[in-house]
Protein backbone atom coordinates (compact mmCIF):
# COMPACT_ATOMS: atom_id res chain seq x y z
CA UNK A 1 0.00 0.00 0.00
CA UNK A 2 1.39 3.37 -0.96
CA UNK A 3 1.73 5.72 2.00
CA UNK A 4 -0.18 8.96 1.49
CA UNK A 5 1.04 12.27 2.78
CA UNK A 6 -0.61 15.66 2.34
CA UNK A 7 1.30 16.60 -0.81
CA UNK A 8 0.59 13.27 -2.51
CA UNK A 9 -3.08 13.58 -1.58
CA UNK A 10 -3.13 17.13 -2.95
CA UNK A 11 -1.59 15.87 -6.21
CA UNK A 12 -4.18 13.12 -6.62
CA UNK A 13 -6.98 15.55 -5.68
CA UNK A 14 -5.73 17.97 -8.34
CA UNK A 15 -5.86 15.21 -10.96
CA UNK A 16 -9.40 14.24 -9.91
CA UNK A 17 -10.57 17.87 -10.00
CA UNK A 18 -9.10 18.34 -13.49
CA UNK A 19 -10.83 15.21 -14.85
CA UNK A 20 -14.13 16.24 -13.23
CA UNK A 21 -13.78 19.77 -14.66
CA UNK A 22 -13.28 18.35 -18.17
CA UNK A 23 -16.49 16.31 -17.89
CA UNK A 24 -18.44 19.33 -16.54
CA UNK A 25 -17.15 21.65 -19.28
CA UNK A 26 -17.94 19.04 -21.94
CA UNK A 27 -21.50 18.72 -20.61
CA UNK A 28 -22.17 22.44 -20.17
CA UNK A 29 -20.38 23.92 -23.20
CA UNK A 30 -21.13 22.05 -26.41
CA UNK A 31 -19.12 22.53 -29.56
CA UNK A 32 -15.62 22.62 -28.10
CA UNK A 33 -13.31 21.03 -30.70
CA UNK A 34 -11.54 17.76 -29.84
CA UNK A 35 -8.15 19.40 -30.41
CA UNK A 36 -8.82 21.75 -27.45
CA UNK A 37 -9.34 18.71 -25.19
CA UNK A 38 -6.18 17.07 -26.52
CA UNK A 39 -4.10 20.23 -25.94
CA UNK A 40 -5.55 20.64 -22.43
CA UNK A 41 -4.86 16.98 -21.62
CA UNK A 42 -1.25 17.20 -22.86
CA UNK A 43 -0.61 20.44 -20.91
CA UNK A 44 -2.23 19.17 -17.72
CA UNK A 45 -0.52 15.78 -18.07
CA UNK A 46 2.90 17.43 -18.42
CA UNK A 47 2.24 19.72 -15.43
CA UNK A 48 1.05 16.83 -13.24
CA UNK A 49 4.05 14.74 -14.31
CA UNK A 50 6.55 17.47 -13.40
CA UNK A 51 4.84 18.34 -10.10
CA UNK A 52 4.31 14.67 -9.27
CA UNK A 53 7.96 13.79 -9.83
CA UNK A 54 9.01 16.61 -7.51
CA UNK A 55 6.45 15.59 -4.85
CA UNK A 56 7.56 11.96 -4.86
CA UNK A 57 11.29 12.81 -4.94
CA UNK A 58 10.97 15.31 -2.07
CA UNK A 59 8.96 12.98 0.12
CA UNK A 60 10.96 11.61 3.05
CA UNK A 61 8.28 9.08 3.88
CA UNK A 62 8.31 5.59 2.41
CA UNK A 63 5.88 5.68 -0.50
CA UNK A 64 6.25 2.09 -1.60
CA UNK A 65 8.47 -0.77 -0.48
CA UNK A 66 9.49 -4.31 -1.39
CA UNK A 67 6.12 -5.74 -0.38
CA UNK A 68 4.33 -3.38 -2.80
CA UNK A 69 6.73 -4.36 -5.58
CA UNK A 70 6.19 -8.06 -4.86
CA UNK A 71 2.42 -7.62 -4.79
CA UNK A 72 2.53 -5.66 -8.06
CA UNK A 73 4.58 -8.41 -9.69
CA UNK A 74 2.19 -11.10 -8.42
CA UNK A 75 -0.86 -9.15 -9.63
CA UNK A 76 0.74 -8.63 -13.05
CA UNK A 77 1.63 -12.31 -13.31
CA UNK A 78 -1.92 -13.29 -12.33
CA UNK A 79 -3.45 -10.94 -14.92
CA UNK A 80 -1.04 -12.23 -17.60
CA UNK A 81 -1.74 -15.91 -16.84
CA UNK A 82 -5.48 -15.31 -16.85
CA UNK A 83 -5.76 -13.00 -19.85
CA UNK A 84 -3.37 -14.70 -22.29
CA UNK A 85 -5.33 -17.97 -22.71
CA UNK A 86 -8.66 -16.10 -22.54
CA UNK A 87 -7.46 -13.75 -25.28
CA UNK A 88 -6.30 -16.64 -27.51
CA UNK A 89 -9.41 -18.77 -26.93
CA UNK A 90 -11.68 -15.80 -27.66
CA UNK A 91 -9.71 -15.12 -30.82
CA UNK A 92 -9.93 -18.75 -31.98
CA UNK A 93 -13.65 -18.88 -31.23
CA UNK A 94 -14.22 -15.68 -33.19
CA UNK A 95 -12.05 -16.91 -36.06
CA UNK A 96 -13.90 -20.22 -36.21
CA UNK A 97 -17.37 -18.72 -36.24
CA UNK A 98 -16.87 -15.51 -38.22
CA UNK A 99 -17.67 -15.14 -41.92
CA UNK A 100 -14.62 -14.84 -44.22
CA UNK A 101 -13.47 -11.23 -44.61
CA UNK A 102 -15.64 -9.91 -41.77
CA UNK A 103 -14.49 -7.57 -38.97
CA UNK A 104 -15.07 -10.38 -36.46
CA UNK A 105 -12.54 -12.54 -38.28
CA UNK A 106 -9.99 -9.69 -38.20
CA UNK A 107 -10.63 -9.13 -34.49
CA UNK A 108 -10.25 -12.87 -33.85
CA UNK A 109 -6.94 -13.05 -35.69
CA UNK A 110 -5.72 -9.94 -33.87
CA UNK A 111 -6.57 -11.49 -30.50
CA UNK A 112 -4.67 -14.68 -31.37
CA UNK A 113 -1.71 -12.60 -32.56
CA UNK A 114 -1.76 -10.52 -29.35
CA UNK A 115 -1.88 -13.69 -27.24
CA UNK A 116 1.07 -15.17 -29.15
CA UNK A 117 2.99 -11.89 -28.79
CA UNK A 118 2.38 -12.02 -25.00
CA UNK A 119 3.76 -15.56 -24.86
CA UNK A 120 6.81 -14.69 -27.00
CA UNK A 121 7.61 -11.59 -24.92
CA UNK A 122 7.24 -13.62 -21.74
CA UNK A 123 9.56 -16.32 -23.07
CA UNK A 124 12.13 -13.74 -24.20
CA UNK A 125 12.02 -11.84 -20.91
CA UNK A 126 12.29 -15.11 -18.97
CA UNK A 127 15.38 -16.17 -20.97
CA UNK A 128 16.96 -12.73 -20.52
CA UNK A 129 16.40 -12.72 -16.74
CA UNK A 130 17.63 -16.32 -16.55
CA UNK A 131 20.91 -15.41 -18.27
CA UNK A 132 21.21 -12.25 -16.16
CA UNK A 133 21.02 -14.41 -13.04
CA UNK A 134 18.38 -12.45 -11.17
CA UNK B 1 6.78 -21.43 6.80
CA UNK B 2 9.09 -18.68 8.03
CA UNK B 3 8.26 -17.40 11.50
CA UNK B 4 9.64 -14.33 13.20
CA UNK B 5 9.87 -12.63 16.58
CA UNK B 6 9.49 -9.08 15.29
CA UNK B 7 6.46 -8.35 17.48
CA UNK B 8 8.23 -9.53 20.65
CA UNK B 9 11.42 -7.62 19.83
CA UNK B 10 9.49 -4.47 18.97
CA UNK B 11 7.50 -4.67 22.19
CA UNK B 12 10.70 -5.12 24.22
CA UNK B 13 12.23 -2.12 22.48
CA UNK B 14 9.03 -0.12 23.17
CA UNK B 15 8.77 0.90 19.55
CA UNK B 16 5.61 1.56 17.59
CA UNK B 17 4.99 -0.13 14.25
CA UNK B 18 5.37 3.28 12.61
CA UNK B 19 8.77 3.86 14.22
CA UNK B 20 10.03 0.42 13.22
CA UNK B 21 8.74 0.90 9.69
CA UNK B 22 10.60 4.22 9.35
CA UNK B 23 13.77 2.79 10.88
CA UNK B 24 14.01 -0.05 8.38
CA UNK B 25 12.56 1.86 5.40
CA UNK B 26 9.26 0.10 4.77
CA UNK B 27 5.59 0.93 5.21
CA UNK B 28 3.67 0.22 8.43
CA UNK B 29 1.51 -2.20 6.45
CA UNK B 30 4.59 -4.34 5.81
CA UNK B 31 5.41 -4.44 9.53
CA UNK B 32 1.82 -5.48 10.29
CA UNK B 33 2.04 -8.30 7.72
CA UNK B 34 5.44 -9.36 9.09
CA UNK B 35 4.20 -9.54 12.68
CA UNK B 36 1.24 -11.65 11.59
CA UNK B 37 3.68 -13.99 9.77
CA UNK B 38 1.82 -13.27 6.55
CA UNK B 39 4.81 -11.83 4.73
CA UNK B 40 8.30 -13.26 4.25
CA UNK B 41 10.73 -10.34 3.91
CA UNK B 42 13.68 -10.10 1.56
CA UNK B 43 17.09 -11.03 2.95
CA UNK B 44 18.01 -7.35 2.91
CA UNK B 45 15.02 -6.36 5.05
CA UNK B 46 15.62 -9.33 7.33
CA UNK B 47 19.18 -8.20 7.96
CA UNK B 48 18.07 -4.60 8.53
CA UNK B 49 15.52 -5.68 11.15
CA UNK B 50 17.96 -8.02 12.88
CA UNK B 51 20.68 -5.35 12.96
CA UNK B 52 18.25 -2.79 14.37
CA UNK B 53 17.46 -5.04 17.34
CA UNK B 54 21.12 -6.14 17.72
CA UNK B 55 20.33 -9.77 16.89
CA UNK B 56 21.44 -12.30 14.32
CA UNK B 57 19.04 -13.03 11.46
CA UNK B 58 18.44 -16.58 12.71
CA UNK B 59 17.48 -15.20 16.11
CA UNK B 60 14.71 -13.13 14.52
CA UNK B 61 13.60 -15.45 11.70
CA UNK B 62 13.23 -19.22 11.79
CA UNK B 63 11.61 -21.86 9.63
CA UNK B 64 8.75 -23.87 11.07
CA UNK B 65 10.12 -27.35 10.28
CA UNK B 66 13.27 -27.18 12.45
Amino acid sequence: MVVMNKRVLALYSGMAVFIAAVFIVEALVPGIPATAYIVAAVCAGTAFFVVGRRVFNDSTEVLSDERDERNDARATAFAFRLLTPVCMLAGMALGATAVDGSISQAVGRTLVAVGMAFLLIRGGASMYLDRKGR
Amino acid sequence: MIRNTVYELRSLARMTQEELAKAVGVTRQTIISLEKNKYVPSLELGFRIAELFGKRVDEVFSHGWS
